[in-house]
């Protein structure tokens, strides 16, 4: 028999660590690593959504606040005040611009009928041509994002028909004074809340 | 002889082949390498063994060694020499195939394949020659032995004749007698 049967072969060079290295308990560490990892990123993309649901509803508050200022400035009688409320509009619309790229959508709720999950009632009116529960009009619009509800919207509901006209009548121009006031207060409230 | 270099799953950093722990970031490697040649590290025990001459224990690790990297030619190469070592051709010649199948140009494997091939005819001829010296015994055997059972045969007819003549004599004298 020749000397090709003898084993002369070489070794191949592996590390002493790599051949007494135990890869069943790295896989456990490794996977310990990844666990603590994940639940670290779940808490922080709470975090982010909850930092992003506070910006988003400064924005919302903020586009709130300009739309109230052109509303009460009404008609500029001059050709400075006209420029001042266009850049004021342009503001409002990059708000509300910025608030689409994120996926935030007003709720659509006035001619709807009450809905407790995403409103809240600020105040009732009697109202001959709507019937009772279906909103009227918002004190303060609601929104929504893909994580869910972003703001409640705060609405005035129809009560239905008053019971006699002088009633109506008495209650309309009280509730009507009232509302405002109401309506102011809870304007407010709302943005103090929000800040 | 190739050398495994690494790269860190970590980092991206290239790892040399002569330590475990990653240059760039660190991180100790060794698990990984560990799984990545564990066919090297079944193969040097199977080496080792071979060497010890603990051919069985030797096989089982280049089995182990094969299990996790079928590709490996110097596996198969090995298992050949501990096959031919116990003189078993058919394994050590399929063995052998393999890794020539693998490492087609490996000048090793064809010489220790052109070994074994002729190892395998020599030791086919010397079985040959041993059934044949086998035979040819047992054949004088069986002449000698059918030699034997003639003469004991040709003895028998003989002495029995004797008997009967002397029996026939004796018998013939008595009546003579009477």
């Amino acid at each position: 028999m020749g000397r090709t049967f003898d084993f002369e072969d070489p070794f191949y060079p592996v590390p002493p660590a790599a051949v007494d290295a135990n890869p069943a308990v790295a896989i456990r560490d490794l996977l310990y690593r990844v666990a603590r990892l994940e639940q670290s990123l779940g808490e922080q993309r709470v975090q982010a959504i909850a930092d992003m649901k506070e910006i988003l509803l400064e924005l919302v508050s903020l586009s709130d606040d300009i739309t109230n200022i052109v509303e009460r400035w009404g008609v500029a009688t001059k050709a400075q005040e006209a420029a001042l409320i266009g850049s004021v509009i342009a503001l409002g619309r990059k708000i509300v611009a910025t608030l689409r790229h994120h996926r935030v959508e007003p709720i659509d709720t006035i001619g709807q009928p009450l809905d407790p999950e995403t409103s809240d009632v600020a105040g009732t009116e009697a109202n001959e041509h709507v019937p009772a529960g279906v909103v009227l009009r918002e004190v303060q619009v609601g929104y929504k994002w893909p994580q869910g509800l972003l703001r409640r919207a705060r609405v005035i509901v129809s009560s239905g028909p008053a019971p006699n006209a002088q009633a109506e009548e008495t209650s309309g121009v009280a509730q009507a004074q009232g509302s405002a006031d109401e309506a102011a207060t809870d304007k407010h409230t709302s943005q103090t809340n929000e800040r | 002889m190739n050398e495994l270099t690494l790269t860190c799953p970590y980092c991206g950093g290239i790892v040399p082949a002569n330590t475990t722990i990653c240059p760039d970031c660190h991180e100790d490697l060794a698990p990984l390498i560990h799984l990545e040649s564990e066919h090297l590290i079944r193969y040097n025990e199977g080496l080792a063994l071979a060497r010890e001459g603990r051919l069985e224990e030797a096989k089982a690790c280049l089995a182990a060694a094969l299990a996790h990297k079928e590709s490996f030619a110097p596996a198969h190469i090995l298992l050949a020499k501990i096959h031919a070592k116990e003189q078993r051709w058919p394994e050590a010649q399929a063995s052998i195939k393999r890794a020539l199948e693998l490492a087609p140009e490996d000048e090793r494997a064809r010489l220790l394949a052109e070994e074994i091939q002729k190892a395998a005819q020599e030791a086919e001829i010397r079985r040959q020659e041993i059934a044949r010296a086998r035979r040819a015994n047992a054949e004088r055997l069986l002449a000698a032995s059918q030699r034997d059972a003639l003469k004991a045969f040709g003895l028998g007819v003989g002495l029995t004749a004797f008997a009967a003549l002397l029996i026939s004599w004796l018998g013939g004298g008595k009546k003579r007698h009477g």
